[in-house]
């Protein structure tokens, strides 16, 4: 697997807390390729990790190296380093959403600004991807005013939208009903299908026991470290 | 000693200050030229900006110039009238109301309405985390929050003052014609303020409108984003960015009257 067939690598990285993070993490070491699937198990209540903002270049890391497609984020330009970004799909822990704009809005932002698509059809996978979600289109409502579980979902959307070549999920089951997570399980399978990579920080871990990926990494956090459950290869 | 410190660290702050608000206005207008940068989003951020500062302060401005043209243009009609020097009405005029109130009322009226709210919107999104998630989306918060309001702020205080220079020399002309003064036709009216109008008013008038736009936005952007995670913060910085913008409004009006007319 070249450098640049490799989604994301982190070579014994240690990142700090950043703002709104809880806990730093130290020493960490890992690849993820086209169609693996990294499950970070964290207890109901832990703290913060800084890993998603890591891995997506917005924290610099105290040591160590991430590589993603085989660019180093601190050496890429802010251009490259946004267009990067464009291919990785967030799932925020806590909602992330721009309060002034509505929730369709926020769903088809990145689309509307990194693709050349006509806004009709991001819109419609948007709605597409929201029938899959059981959500009967995307709600057109500001963020405050749409239900907990509609905005969890549509937040799934968000990510999906695009075919990104990385999935960055934090929590994203934290905050819906128990019969619509394994729509998202499957649909993340459909990813790691077509060759994305998944990251999943979850305290549900033996929810996304069934996905079936070339390489599956565990992990679980032990103090400000991530300490490997196991890695299997498919 | 330690008072010359403080001196020196008081101006070595203001020169970072300046030259922090020049790169960003450099920067804006880096990108403004170029059309990769006008995303959709960008370009519906610019509308949304343009039609709060610009088009929803039309009925204020409005307002704003008929009393000034009420007031300042009816009282040189007829002091000139009484003075026998009703040939000097345009040069006056154009003195009064295009190099000096128009872009001043402009900008006030932008610092009040616009710049309060960007920097206040800005602070909490700050302070709310959304625009960590923007960046996190690969939207850069310099391309997308800063590049179009500073450019929407400049533009709506171009023609805002336009508007207040056609509004107020209007009902001036009127109120002065029906308060039975020697005002004659309108088209001599009219010939005689645009004869009255020299090339260094309108250099005047551009600078001092759109580069105390760029000024007003870019200083309100700054300070918005400046703001930490406390929501206390975003008061001190409005305050901040409202002081700074009408301070720069006024060194640059000073400026370029001096040089503009020195």
């Amino acid at each position: 697997m070249t450098e640049r067939e490799r989604i994301l690598s982190f070579q014994d990285v240690t990142l700090p807390k950043g703002t709104g993070h809880d806990s730093d993490v130290e020493s960490l070491s890992f690849d993820l390729d086209r169609g693996a699937f990294l499950v970070v198990r964290v207890e109901a209540r832990s703290p913060r990790l800084s890993l998603a903002d890591g891995a997506g270049g917005l924290i610099a890391p105290a040591a160590g190296r991430i590589f993603f497609k085989g660019d180093d984020w601190q050496r890429i330009g802010p251009e490259r380093a946004a267009a990067h970004r464009a291919r990785i799909g967030r799932i925020f822990e806590g909602g992330g959403w721009i309060s002034n704009l509505n929730v369709t809005e926020n769903v088809a932002l990145a689309q509307l600004h990194h693709s050349k698509l006509p806004p009709a059809a991001i819109y419609e996978e948007a709605d597409r991807l929201a029938a899959l979600f059981g959500l009967d289109g995307v709600p057109a409502a500001r963020p405050p005013w749409v239900a907990p579980d509609d905005l969890c979902r549509a937040g799934w959307v968000r990510a999906l939208l695009g075919a990104p070549d990385l999935l960055i999920f934090e929590r994203p089951l934290h905050e819906v009903r128990h019969e619509f997570g394994t729509l998202l399980v499957d649909a993340v399978q459909a990813a790691l299908d077509r060759g994305a990579a998944a990251m999943v920080t979850t305290s549900a871990a033996d929810r996304w026991s069934k996905i079936e990926a070339r390489t599956r990494l565990d992990f679980s956090v032990s103090g400000s470290t991530l300490v490997p459950c196991s890695e299997t290869d498919a | 000693m330690r008072l010359i410190a403080r001196i020196g660290e008081g101006a070595i702050l203001r020169v970072r200050r300046v030259c922090l608000l020049a790169a960003v206005i450099w920067s804006v207008l880096f990108m403004a030229i170029r059309p990769r940068f006008w995303t959709r989003p960008v370009r519906n951020v610019l509308a949304r900006q343009i039609l709060f500062t610009g088009i929803e302060a039309t009925s204020f401005m409005t307002l704003a110039a008929c009393m000034v043209g009420i007031a300042v243009v009816v009282q040189v009609q007829f002091w000139l009238m009484k003075a026998g020097q009703s040939e000097l009405l345009g040069p006056l005029l154009a003195a009064i109301v295009i190099r000096e109130v128009a872009p001043l009322l402009a900008n006030f009226i932008v610092i009040g309405r616009s710049g309060s709210a960007i920097s206040t919107e800005l602070g909490n999104m700050k302070v709310d985390n959304e625009v960590r998630i923007l960046d996190a989306q690969g939207l850069d918060p310099f391309h997308y929050l800063v590049v179009p309001r500073v450019l929407g702020v400049a533009g709506s205080v171009f023609c805002l003052a336009v508007l207040f220079v056609v509004v107020s020399l209007t009902v001036g002309f009127l109120c002065g014609f029906l308060a039975g003064g020697n005002t004659g036709i309108p088209s001599v009216f009219i010939e005689s303020m645009i004869w009255a109008i020299q090339p260094g008013d309108v250099i005047n008038f551009l600078v001092k409108t759109v580069l105390s736009g760029l000024l007003t936005g870019a200083i309100c952007c700054i300070e918005g984003l400046s703001v930490g995670a406390a929501i206390t913060e975003v008061p001190q910085a409005t305050t901040r960015a409202l002081v700074r913008s009408v301070g720069a409004l006024l060194i640059v009006s000073a400026v370029v009257s001096v040089f503009t007319y020195l």
